[in-house]
C-alpha cells in the first residue's frame, strides 16, 4: 500500500472514532496500534514499552502540570484584582483605558502561566463586571479579555509550547524566547485597535467620571501591586533565559514561589490547595495520556516517512514554499475550529514539521506561526476554549451570541499578526539567535 | 444486576481515591527540583539523583492519575458531533469507545508487563551514576494499565445499565 493512502486510512479511522466521543489520547493510541502491528508487523510492539516509559518518566514534560499548577494557584491569589486595581487606577480617566490595561495585565499574566485559562477566568471575573459597570460596550469588554487571554500560551511560559518542543525537537528555551515578540505584537495591535475604536466611536467606553479618579497617591500605592507578578516572572523566565535553570527547574521554582504568593495574600487553605493539586493532576495528566498515546500514532508516521515522498512530490510539481506553508496555515485554521490545540499538534506536526524543515524554513518559525495559528482556533466558533470560559464567568443576559460577534475583531487581528510574522520571520527568530 | 452496580462503584471510588492522593506526587517533585537548583547554585554539589527520581515519580503520578480522569470523563474528546448525538446512541457510542479504549490499555498491559519482568529477570539498572533499578518503576506501567481496564469496564457497564433503563423511564 501507499503510504499516502495508508495515512489517509489512518486519518479516516481517527475522525470516525473521534466523532463517537472517543477520548483524544486513546484514540491516536489504538489507531497507531492497529496500523504497527498491521503494517510494520507485531514485532514492531516491542519499541513501544520503552517510548512509553521513557516519556512518562521524562524530565522535561514535569513542566506541563508545574506550569499549570502555577496558573491555577493564580486564580486564588488576588495578583490579579491588584493589577487591575493599578490599571483601574492609572488608565481609567482614558477613553478605552480599561480594556487597554485588560490586555496588559493579560499579558502579565500570560508571562507568569502556561495555560489561556487562568486569565481568560480571572480577568472575566474581575475585569469584565468592572467595565459593564463603567458602560463600556460588551462587545470590546468581552473581546479584549478573549483576545487578551488566548495570549496565555504564546507568551511564554507556555504549555503548548513544551508539547510541540516535546514531538519535534526545537529547544523549549528557544520556543519560549521565540514567542515573546509576537505575543507583545498582538498585545499592541489590540491596543491599538482598541484607542483607534474608543477615539473614532466615543462613548463605546468611557472614561471614568472625574470624582471617581484616584489621586496620584493612591495611583503610586498602586505600583506595589507589580511587586509579586514580577517576582514571579524573575522566578520563572528569568531564570530560565539567564540559564540558572532548566525549563523544568524554573516551573518547579515558580510553583513553589506561587504557593508562597498565595501564602503572602494569606489565601492558603487547605482547600485552596488541595483543589489545585486535584485540578492540576487531571489537567496535566490529560495532556501527558495524550502525548502518552501519540507514540504509537507518530511510530506509524514516523516509519512510513510520508513527509519525505510529500516533499518530493512538492519538489518535483514545483510548489512554491510559501504556497504550501500558506496552505498548511488555513488547513490549520480550519482543524482548529472543531479541535483543540493539542490534538491539532498531535496528528499534524509529524507530517508538517518535516516538509517543513525540507523546504527550508525555520521549525522554530513554524511552530511560533503554529502557536499564533492557534491563538484563533482558541477564539473560533463553534469550537474554542477561550469562549467556553468566558461562557463560564459572564454575567447573566450575555449570550453566546454575544460572545461570538465580540471575538470576531479580535481573530482578525490575530490573522493581522499571523502574517505580519510570516512576513517578517525576525520577529520570532531574533530573541532566539541572541541565545546562540 | 445489584453486583454490577457496586462493581462499577468500587472500581470508580478506587480511581478517584488513588487519583486523588497521587496528585500530591506533584508536590515531591517539585520539592526535588527545588532541592537540586539550591544545592548546584548555592553550594555547588548538584545532586545524582533529584532528576531520575523526579522523572520516576512523575511516571507513578501520571500512571494513577490517568484512570481517575477516565472515571470522570476528563479525557479530552472532539465532541462537537458527539454532544448532538441522541442520548441512547450516545450510549452506544460510549461503549464502542469504551472498547476502543480497552485495545490501548490491553496492549498497553501486554507489552509494559513483558518489560517490566525482563527488566526483573535481567535486574535492569538505569546507566546513570545514581543507577537504581529499573524493575519496579516499569512496574507503573502494567499498573496504570491493569486500573485503566477495570474504569473502562466499569465504564461499559455503566453505559449498558442506562441503556437498559432507558426506555423504563
Amino acid at each position: 500500500m501507499s503510504p499516502v493512502l495508508i495515512v489517509l486510512l489512518m486519518f479516516l479511522a481517527l475522525v470516525v472514532l473521534f466523532v463517537l466521543g472517543t477520548p483524544v489520547a486513546f484514540a491516536l493510541g489504538t489507531v497507531g496500534l492497529i496500523f504497527i502491528v498491521t503494517i510494520l508487523g507485531p514485532a514492531k510492539l516491542q519499541i513501544l514499552p520503552h517510548a512509553v516509559f521513557a516519556q512518562m518518566s521524562g524530565e522535561v514534560l514535569i513542566a506541563i502540570p508545574l506550569f499549570i499548577m502555577i496558573g491555577s494557584l493564580l486564580d486564588k491569589s488576588g495578583i490579579a484584582d491588584d493589577m487591575f486595581e493599578l490599571i483601574y487606577k492609572w488608565l481609567g480617566p482614558m477613553p478605552g483605558g480599561l480594556a487597554v490595561g485588560t490586555v496588559l495585565v493579560c499579558v502579565v499574566i500570560a508571562a507568569i502561566v502556561g495555560i489561556v485559562g487562568a486569565a481568560t477566568v480571572t480577568m472575566g471575573l474581575i475585569a469584565l463586571p468592572a467595565m459593564l459597570s463603567r458602560n463600556y460596550k460588551k462587545e470590546i469588554a468581552i473581546g479584549c479579555i478573549s483576545g487578551g487571554g488566548a495570549l496565555g500560551f504564546l507568551i511564554p511560559p507556555s504549555v503548548t509550547m513544551i508539547v510541540y518542543s516535546s514531538v519535534t525537537g526545537v529547544s523549549i528555551g528557544k520556543m519560549f524566547l521565540g514567542g515573546i515578540l509576537p505575543g507583545l505584537l498582538l498585545a499592541s495591535l489590540y491596543i491599538i485597535y482598541i484607542i483607534i475604536r474608543s477615539f473614532v466611536q466615543p462613548g463605546i467606553c468611557p472614561a471614568i467620571p472625574k470624582d471617581e479618579r484616584a489621586t496620584w497617591g493612591e495611583k503610586f500605592l498602586a505600583l506595589k501591586g507589580l511587586f509579586l507578578p514580577f517576582l514571579l516572572i524573575f522566578s520563572i523566565m528569568g531564570t530560565i533565559f539567564m540559564g540558572l535553570a532548566t525549563p523544568t527547574e524554573a516551573s518547579a521554582v515558580g510553583a513553589l514561589a506561587a504557593i508562597g504568593v498565595v501564602g503572602l495574600h494569606g489565601k492558603l487553605s487547605w482547600d485552596v490547595f488541595s483543589s489545585s493539586l486535584y485540578r492540576t493532576a487531571r489537567l496535566g495528566s490529560m495532556v501527558l495520556w495524550i502525548i502518552i498515546g501519540c507514540l504509537a500514532f507518530s511510530t506509524v508516521i514516523n516509519s512510513l516517512a510520508l513527509p519525505s515522498f510529500l516533499t518530493q512530490i512538492i519538489k518535483s510539481v514545483g510548489l512554491n514554499p510559501w504556497t504550501v506553508l500558506v496552505a498548511m496555515m488555513v488547513s490549520l485554521f480550519f482543524l482548529g475550529m472543531v479541535m483543540d490545540d493539542l490534538p491539532i499538534i498531535m496528528i499534524t506536526t509529524p507530517i508538517y514539521v518535516p516538509i517543513i524543515t525540507s523546504l527550508g524554513f525555520d521549525p522554530l518559525w513554524y511552530g511560533i506561526l503554529f502557536i499564533l495559528n492557534m491563538q484563533m482556533a482558541y477564539l473560533t466558533p463553534p469550537f474554542g476554549f477561550v469562549l467556553f470560559y468566558m461562557k463560564g464567568v459572564v454575567p447573566e443576559g450575555i449570550t453566546m451570541g454575544d460572545i461570538y460577534r465580540s471575538v470576531g475583531p479580535f481573530i482578525i487581528l490575530q490573522a493581522i499578526g499571523l502574517i505580519i510574522v510570516m512576513f517578517f520571520p525576525q520577529i520570532s527568530l531574533w530573541l532566539p539567535s541572541l541565545m546562540g | 444486576m445489584q453486583k454490577l452496580k457496586k462493581f462499577i462503584t468500587i472500581i470508580g471510588s478506587m480511581n478517584r481515591g488513588l487519583g486523588k492522593i497521587s496528585s500530591f506526587v506533584l508536590m515531591l517533585i517539585m520539592l526535588f527540583l527545588c532541592y537540586e537548583v539550591v544545592m548546584r547554585y548555592f553550594f555547588n554539589s548538584p545532586t545524582i539523583w533529584v532528576h531520575e527520581l523526579s522523572g520516576f515519580s512523575f511516571a507513578f503520578y501520571l500512571a494513577l492519575t490517568g484512570p481517575w480522569l477516565l472515571e470522570r470523563k476528563e479525557h479530552v474528546s472532539v465532541d462537537i458531533v458527539y454532544s448532538r448525538f441522541p442520548a441512547r446512541f450516545r450510549l452506544t457510542a460510549d461503549i464502542i469507545a469504551y472498547l476502543v479504549c480497552l485495545t490501548f490499555f490491553v496492549v498497553l498491559f501486554w507489552v509494559g508487563g513483558k518489560d517490566m519482568l525482563h527488566a526483573f529477570k535481567i535486574n535492569q539498572h538505569s546507566y546513570t551514576v545514581w543507577g537504581p533499578p529499573l524493575g519496579p518503576v516499569k512496574l507503573f506501567v502494567p499498573v496504570a494499565a491493569v486500573l485503566f481496564i477495570l474504569q473502562a469496564l466499569a465504564g461499559i457497564c455503566d453505559a449498558v445499565l442506562k441503556f437498559r433503563e432507558g426506555p423504563a423511564k
